[in-house]
């Protein structure tokens, strides 16, 4: 079932994952941490678990080109099973109940894989929560293809849950399949995701489709026409959930790679809230997030440095359904860089000094 | 391929793209972003960003008259996205057709339009052009209209100056876009290796397209080999408010400085002054200079520059001491001029600023005194006029392209490199002198100290006249010539008088054709008439051979001269075919040309057997001619009937 994938591609991806991975020190701490935030309507915990990570980067494809998750995974070592169940356990007890909670547990890889996690640790996680007063949903990930193959496992899961919701987010980064194989290095195609989204719903599990914005290769205005005929396409396939992600750069990837050679720029924040404000319009009832990592830093969507700030404000008000001004270049006089930049077809000629043209400033490169 | 050069200079060329219907090069292009109508969402996109201002959709374009440029007039670039993006593979592709995602026949009722080859992304981030081409070379090209012709961007990258790459199937493109071009600006030195590396891996009929570069660049890139620019950076530029710009950068911002420029480009490639306009244009920006100056040793801008041309050659900054006509006068005294063997003395001279110099009343003053002190003997003295930029220029050379043409600032200060250049070619010039020679140097200032430094250095004895002379022409520094001219008068003998005339042809011949030939091409018993100023013909029994022109300072050959000189195999063009019909030989009838031939060459022409067709002047360098397709080659002066 896996798509075909770019030989080229594929080989280059595998081979700066590997170089990375290697130097990782024999001593190396898998990551563990959590985050808590409150909403207005409810308490939102994430929590990132080092499991022996993502079979798909450890393949030899070498995983997705934008993906730095397995660097903080368990890999070769043990999985620290007893510390993942203590500090889940932790983060469950220290919050009161006044507000029902919604628990992210991120596994940075597939949640339903049982080499990324183990069957017996997956069963006593999910007692964990199940066993908490107060919890409302329940979010994993996976790739389709376990969605699609362990049916049995997830109707389990979703079983035991109840009555806590279950969503499950899925990459698909892109509904082209082009793109997802020569860009994104998924290997799925969009019919695997569709499969996908079909059972789990059927399952009554929500499903969450996360779109990442600008695949390395792609031009600003190609990356925006990208995501906003994939958001388009996520909603028509049946998905609960639209996350935008922009793109950002992580280490021993092929993005990371290309953004050292400035072959490679994150997108516009412009960009972004382009896109969002473009599917906000189309789809009123759509539920959409959009929290961009590293956001307003170099390697993460940012704008000019000055507005940065601003910009991502913005976009969460058109999540939120707030009004935003009219004219955007009133708010920063960059807005018009990015204008040209999409406008004038300069960029779909150049493949390198990517930042430059983003500094807009030809004659003095 | 309609691709036809009429001109060049440099690696510049003033050609005719398209046909005779179609267009002139150099000329801008129009690239026109190819919007997908077919998807609703595009076009809401496009709604909101407001593409529609520098869109075209294929079937139309507006007739935008702005700034009194009638775009119409030119050609469409159309763009497509890259083959990801329409969701294709190239393994799949097996057509031309399926790498666009519309029929690009349809544009075929603009006059003309290039269609740019959709990305393969991959292999063209990962630096696999290799590949790339090596893939296009193999996929089928389909039945175009005349008027659409494909195009191919190869970016740089600093790979592709390290990587060969394949070379391109003849027929699939008409041009390449130097897509990446607009990032090198300020780095000549790169961006001269990357024009030779697409010049050495491209046919000279396919066009160089420069995307997004500014006016001020446009002499220097044509000069260098770009046929195509756009207006791109004028919208960039007036789209962009707090954009900083040197006044000087100001035309930038209009259309019309850019076709002006164009304009002025195209003029200057007709009357052979591109270099002089490239020099004009460098002294905007230093990294401009840079290019050109970097240029004359990294490119052999020779080839394609003009045996002779205009009727002026000015020098007028350093960039011009390495211009490609005095790089090709110096290296050809070096390697091709030697006195004659009856040469007893050397009598060194300053130059004049009327040209020829021996028509300037300095000359006149100089050429009185040495008859009058060394009377007969004077035939086995020769004369050489020392100056900038052209260093060591013998008397018999004193009409040849650009010696008679050239024209400098005077000052009376020379810059290092002229002082070098002075130095080396007094090198070559004593070392084809026997030591027992007397030299005079009747020169002062600068040149006299250069001499006096050369001849010490080599052991060579050289009178001088005093070194506090103030003119050239005053009595004393006269009367010490006369001093000079007496004392060495003992030294040299008196040959038997061979025709003046004769000599200077033959040096000529030489410094024109190549060493030796001077004595091959005009035997002794040649009759000659006429004079230097006015013209010579000469005559080789009773028949006519050759005619010297004093305007270019160069010979023209007629049949009988070419017969003379086929064993020789120099300027040799080979015709396809048995007789020539009509006065002109078109390029695509050329199998075979001399490399060395260069444009207004006199040139033979003859069948693949080696039998001698024609005489005639190459309307193009000697690799031009094999390589074109179209276009005049040889223009014939006489034929065999
Ligand atoms: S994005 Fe998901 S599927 Fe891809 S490598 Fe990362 S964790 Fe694996
Ligand atoms: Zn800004």
């Amino acid at each position: 079932m896996p798509q075909e994938r770019n030989q080229l591609l594929a080989s280059t991806v595998f081979n700066l994952r590997q170089e990375y991975l290697s130097k990782r020190p024999p001593d190396f701490q898998p990551k563990l941490w959590s985050t808590k935030t409150e909403t207005r309507k409810s308490i939102v915990i994430t929590m990132v678990i080092p499991t022996r990570g993502c079979s798909w980067a450890f393949s030899d494809s070498g995983g997705c080109s934008v993906c730095g998750y397995v660097n903080d995974s368990s890999y070769d070592q043990v999985i620290p099973t007893q510390k993942i169940l203590e500090e889940i356990n932790l983060s469950l007890s220290q919050v009161d109940s006044s507000k029902p909670i919604e628990y992210k547990l991120y596994n940075s890889g597939s949640f339903f894989d049982e080499n990324d996690v183990p069957q017996r640790l997956r069963s006593q996680i999910i007692d964990l929560i199940r066993k908490t007063n107060g919890i409302l949903k329940l979010s994993v990930e996976s790739r389709p293809e376990y969605l699609i193959n362990n049916q049995k496992a997830i109707k389990k899961v979703k079983e035991m849950l109840e009555p806590i919701k279950l969503e499950i987010g899925v990459g698909i980064e892109s509904s082209n399949n082009a793109i997802i194989r020569d860009c994104w290095n998924k290997g799925f195609s969009v019919e695997d995701y569709q499969r996908s989204v079909q059972i789990t719903r059927t399952l009554g599990i929500r499903i969450k489709s996360y779109i990442l914005i600008k695949p390395p290769f792609l031009t600003e205005v190609e990356a925006i026409i990208d995501a906003i005929k994939t958001a388009c396409d996520t909603v028509e396939f049946g998905t609960d959930v639209i996350s935008f992600n922009p793109c950002n750069i992580q280490k021993g990837t092929l993005v990371n790679h290309l953004h050292k050679q400035d072959r490679y720029q994150p997108p516009w924040i412009w960009s972004v809230l382009y896109i969002v404000k473009t599917i906000r319009k189309k789809y009123p009832n759509v539920e959409i997030i959009c929290e961009p990592t590293a956001g307003g830093k170099h390697r993460g969507t940012h704008n000019c440095g000055k507005c940065d700030k601003t910009v991502i404000d913005l976009v969460d008000k058109i999540i939120n359904k707030k009004k935003i001004p009219d004219d955007l270049s009133t708010i920063c006089s960059c807005f018009l860089k990015w204008r040209i930049l999409v406008k004038t077809p300069i960029e779909i000629f150049r493949s390198r000094n990517l930042s430059r043209l983003r500094r807009f400033d030809p004659l003095n490169e | 391929m309609t691709f036809e050069i009429e001109k060049c200079e440099g690696w510049g060329r003033l050609g005719l793209a398209f046909g005779k219907e179609g267009f002139i090069t150099p000329n801008i292009v129009i690239p026109c972003f190819f919007n997908n109508n077919s998807s609703s969402q595009q076009n809401s996109l496009l709604d909101l960003l407001k593409f529609q201002e520098n869109n075209a959709s294929l079937t139309s374009r507006n007739n935008v008259i702005m700034d009194n440029i009638d775009f119409d007039y030119f050609p469409s670039c159309f763009i497509y996205p890259s083959l990801q993006m329409q969701g294709k593979s190239l393994k799949e592709v097996t057509c031309f057709e399926d790498m666009f995602p519309v029929d690009i026949n349809q544009s075929s009722n603009l006059k003309a339009s290039y269609h740019l080859i959709p990305w393969d992304l991959p292999t063209i981030y990962l630096n696999r052009y290799d590949k790339y081409i090596q893939t296009l070379n193999k996929i089928e090209v389909p039945e175009l209209d005349d008027k659409i012709k494909l195009m191919l961007n190869v970016p740089f990258t600093p790979e592709i100056l390290e990587t060969e790459l394949p070379p391109l199937r003849p027929s699939v493109i008409s041009v390449v876009s130097l897509g990446d071009i607009s990032s090198l600006l300020t780095h000549p030195k790169l961006l001269i290796r990357y024009l030779i590396r697409i010049k050495s891996w491209l046919p000279s009929n396919k066009m160089l397209y420069a995307p997004a570069v500014p006016s001020s660049y446009i002499p220097i890139l044509v000069y260098l080999g770009i046929d195509l620019f756009d207006l791109l950076i004028t919208e960039m530029y007036s789209a962009n408010p707090d954009q900083q710009l040197d006044l000087i950068l100001e035309q930038q911002k209009s259309r019309k400085a850019f076709s002006q420029i164009l304009d002025l480009t195209r003029k200057a490639i007709e009357t052979y002054k591109l270099r002089d306009l490239t020099r004009i244009f460098a002294n905007s920006y230093p990294s401009l200079k840079t290019l050109l100056r970097i240029s004359d040793k990294q490119i052999p801008l020779e080839e394609g520059t003009p045996i002779y041309g205009s009727r002026t050659l000015y020098c007028t900054d350093e960039t011009d001491f390495t211009r490609p006509e005095v790089t090709r006068f110096r290296e050809r005294v070096q390697t091709r001029y030697f006195p004659p063997s009856h040469t007893t003395g050397i009598i060194f001279l300053p130059c004049s600023a009327k040209k020829p110099y021996s028509k300037s009343k300095s000359h006149n003053i100089f050429s009185k005194v040495i008859r009058q002190n060394l009377k007969k003997k004077r035939f086995s003295v020769g004369e050489v006029i020392l100056t900038s930029p052209l260093g060591v220029v013998p008397r018999e050379l004193e009409y040849s392209f650009p010696a008679a043409h050239y024209d400098i600032p005077v000052i009376g200060e020379w810059s290092q490199i002229e002082k070098k250049h002075l130095e080396e070619d007094l090198v070559y010039f004593l070392s084809k002198i026997k030591p027992s020679i007397p030299l005079v140097g009747y020169v002062k200032g600068i040149e006299r100290d250069i001499l006096k430094k050369v001849c010490k250095l080599h052991n060579r004895s050289i009178y001088l006249i005093t070194q506090d002379t103030t003119s050239l022409y005053s009595k004393e520094a006269l009367k010490e010539f006369s001093a000079i001219l007496q004392e060495i008068w003992l030294n040299i003998s008196y040959k038997p008088k061979i025709p003046n005339r004769l000599m200077f042809l033959r040096a000529i011949a030489d410094f024109q054709f190549g060493k030796g030939i001077g004595q091959v091409l005009i035997p002794d018993h040649v009759k000659i008439y006429g004079r230097k100023e006015l013209g010579i013909r000469v005559q080789l029994n009773n028949k006519h051979l050759l005619t010297f022109r004093p305007e270019t300072g160069y010979l023209t050959l007629s049949l009988t001269a070419g017969k003379l000189l086929l064993d020789y195999s120099c300027n040799l063009v080979t015709f396809d075919g048995q007789k020539i019909i009509g006065s002109t030989i078109f390029s695509k009838a050329i199998i075979m040309a001399d490399p060395e031939i260069r444009q207004n060459d006199e040139v033979l022409i003859t069948d693949r057997n080696g039998e001698l067709l024609a005489v005639g002047i190459a309307h193009l360098p000697g690799k031009l001619l094999v390589e074109m397709k179209r276009g005049k080659g040889v223009t014939i002066r006489q034929k065999v009937n």
